[in-house]
């Protein structure tokens, strides 16, 4: 079976997408040579959007956690300012992380990849 | 100086017996009302004595208020007093089931709008008042106090036989100015099978988590995913779906060709090279997949109703809807899961270990309804709200994560819908030893703790 492995070490199996050995043909190896670049931006966008859900997932967390300190608990200051430092860090990772190439690129890349995946479903 | 409490009037459907009154004589009377509300009481038995008071605080209370309806009790064949316990509004709920109860609070200016009652509905005038009344309130509350107690044991929104046509037109004209949907039948137990229809044809990703290996069921080889997917395949009326099966690396060959076979191109491997991490799995399979919609499925289930994910979907269509889910069945014919209940500090299922045809209570297990949660076993979202709540918290790779996803789709402001139009087999214990972990508890209750008693739409001990 060929794949690409990610950043994480998840091997990602796609029939639309194998990379293999080169062909012979010029014409072949472009379009090989373009696939490869395509899965590994594939590749690297799933890296990000793995990212970004850990990122908005803590922060939703953290909005919780603090919610049940300031309900339950007579606020620790030092925690609560702590943690809402943290809160306004992973806001400021998650718009830095759609600023960036890759993500932007992976999006461009996918977007008409699952476009034409959905229609071919339908 | 405390605030002046708007006028209130009482006017009765029934006579004294409970029995319906001449609706036209009613329907006139109705609009010859001049104080600002009128509670409309619809069935034999008494207000209590501080009805005017506490009705009075919500009027004084909430501006906006426009209907409102209340617990009730009734003494029981032993003589003691049993409460009816009702949830808070519920559009959905309210297509399928008039439980409303036995005195209902209307604005009287709300009631002038409509045009008030619609006598030639008969006995299904009171439901079509409510109904339309829904449709153009703008708050509808509910008090847990138990403001009425009736003559006899209450059976919410039951109807004559010979009303059925009329409470089918009722629904129908309601569905229809209500973004669509299907009456496939009306009944006098007031429960109606009543469903919201799919919009365009999506595409559903199916994320299925698995080791990948064998189980021996006496003896027998099989396969939990090969035969979960071979039970879709076969039932499943929904086309527009594919696979994404997140396996493990000492997955069994076998069984990935198997799975293969059986969905063709519809089927996207990825592997899973971590130790176990249920939250994981699902993440990964929701970046790798296309779909418009996300199902999150267990590998250990057996599909029992063809129409599971046009039921599941319609509902998560619905404007402002997050997620939705089945009913879910233990291999024994008791239930597992009819919704999450968090009742007095503890997350659980909603009918769990009760046999297969119960009812529920106010026949809760028989009518679609808004929930708080639905376990992630057998749930679909829409894409956008999956990735907008950061999907399944990795924190949580076992227990609870998905108590944790429902808690981040409310807090994000949608709304979690259950179906008993979906159900599934689901045979857990196959799997997974549930054996619950000091920080899993500490993870979910540091963040939603205070959440773990919420009986708005589930006002029963689970």
């Amino acid at each position: 079976m060929e794949g690409e492995r990610t950043a994480s070490g998840s091997l990602v199996s796609d029939s639309s997408a194998s990379v293999g050995a080169r062909a012979l043909h010029p014409a072949i190896n472009t379009a090989k040579e373009k696939s490869v670049t395509e899965n590994s931006q594939a590749a690297a966008s799933i890296e990000q959007q793995l990212r970004e859900l850990a990122l908005v997932d803590r922060i939703f967390g953290l909005e919780a956690q603090l919610a049940e300190v300031s309900v339950f608990m007579n606020p620790d200051r030092d925690r609560f300012d702590a943690q809402e430092r943290e809160l306004a860090g992973l806001r400021q990772q998650v718009e830095g992380l759609r600023e960036t190439r890759t993500w932007r690129v992976g999006r461009a890349v996918l977007a008409p990849l699952n476009a034409l995946k959905r229609k071919r479903n339908e | 100086m405390s605030p002046e409490v708007p006028s209130l009037s009482v006017l009765r459907a029934v006579d004294s017996g409970g029995v319906l009154r001449d609706l036209d004589e009613f329907a006139a009377e109705l609009l010859c009302v001049e104080s600002e509300f009128v509670a409309i009481v619809s069935a034999g038995g008494l207000l209590r004595g501080d009805f005017a008071s506490r009705v009075g605080e919500w009027m004084v209370s909430y501006d906006d208020l426009d209907v409102l309806y209340c617990d009730e009790i009734f003494v029981g064949v032993d003589g003691n007093p049993e409460p009816v316990l009702k949830p808070d509004f519920d559009a959905e709920r309210l297509r399928c089931q008039f439980y409303f109860g036995s005195v209902v609070l209307y604005r009287m200016s709300l009631i002038r709008r409509l045009g008030g009652l619609r006598a030639e509905f008969r006995g299904a005038a009171l439901y079509d008042l409510a109904l339309r009344a829904s449709r153009a309130a703008r708050s509808i509350a509910h008090t847990t106090d138990q403001l009425f107690e009736g003559d006899a044991p209450v059976r919410l929104g039951a109807v004559e036989q010979c009303d059925l046509p009329l409470v089918r037109t009722v629904l129908e004209q309601h569905l229809a100015a209500t973004g669509g949907g299907v009456v496939e039948e009306a009944h006098t137990d007031g429960v109606h099978d009543t469903h919201r229809i799919v919009v365009g044809q999506p595409l559903v990703s199916i994320i299925i988590p698995t080791r990948g290996l064998w189980s021996f069921d006496g003896g027998e080889r099989k396969s939990l995913i090969v035969e979960a997917v071979r039970s879709i395949e076969a039932l499943s009326t929904y086309r527009a779906i594919e696979y994404v099966v997140v396996y493990d690396t000492v997955a069994e060959s076998e069984i990935l060709e198997a799975l293969s076979a059986e969905c063709g191109p519809r089927l996207r491997l990825v592997e899973w090279t971590d130790s176990f991490n249920f939250s994981g799995k699902i993440n990964l399979g929701a970046v790798n997949s296309s779909g418009d919609y996300l199902l999150v499925l267990n590998d250990d289930v057996e599909l029992i109703t063809p129409g599971w994910i046009e039921a599941m979907l319609a509902l998560a269509q619905l404007p402002g809807a997050g997620m939705s889910g089945c009913m879910l069945y233990y291999e024994d014919e008791t239930i597992q899961h009819a919704g999450h209940g968090y009742w007095r500090g503890d997350a659980t299922h909603i009918g769990m270990f009760e046999p297969r045809n119960s009812a529920g209570p106010l026949d809760g297990y028989r009518v679609e309804r808004r929930v708080l949660g639905v376990t992630a076993a057998c749930a679909l979202m829409p894409r956008a709200v999956y990735f907008e709540v950061g999907g399944m918290t990795t924190l949580l790779p076992g227990n609870f994560n998905d108590v944790d996803l429902c808690m981040k789709v409310t807090t994000a402001g949608h709304q979690i819908y259950w179906t008993p139009r979906a159900s599934l087999y689901h045979y857990e214990s196959k799997t997974r030893i549930a054996a619950v972990r000091k920080y899993e508890v500490d993870v979910a209750w540091g963040r939603w703790g205070s959440r773990m008693h919420d009986p708005r739409f589930w006002p029963y001990a689970v």
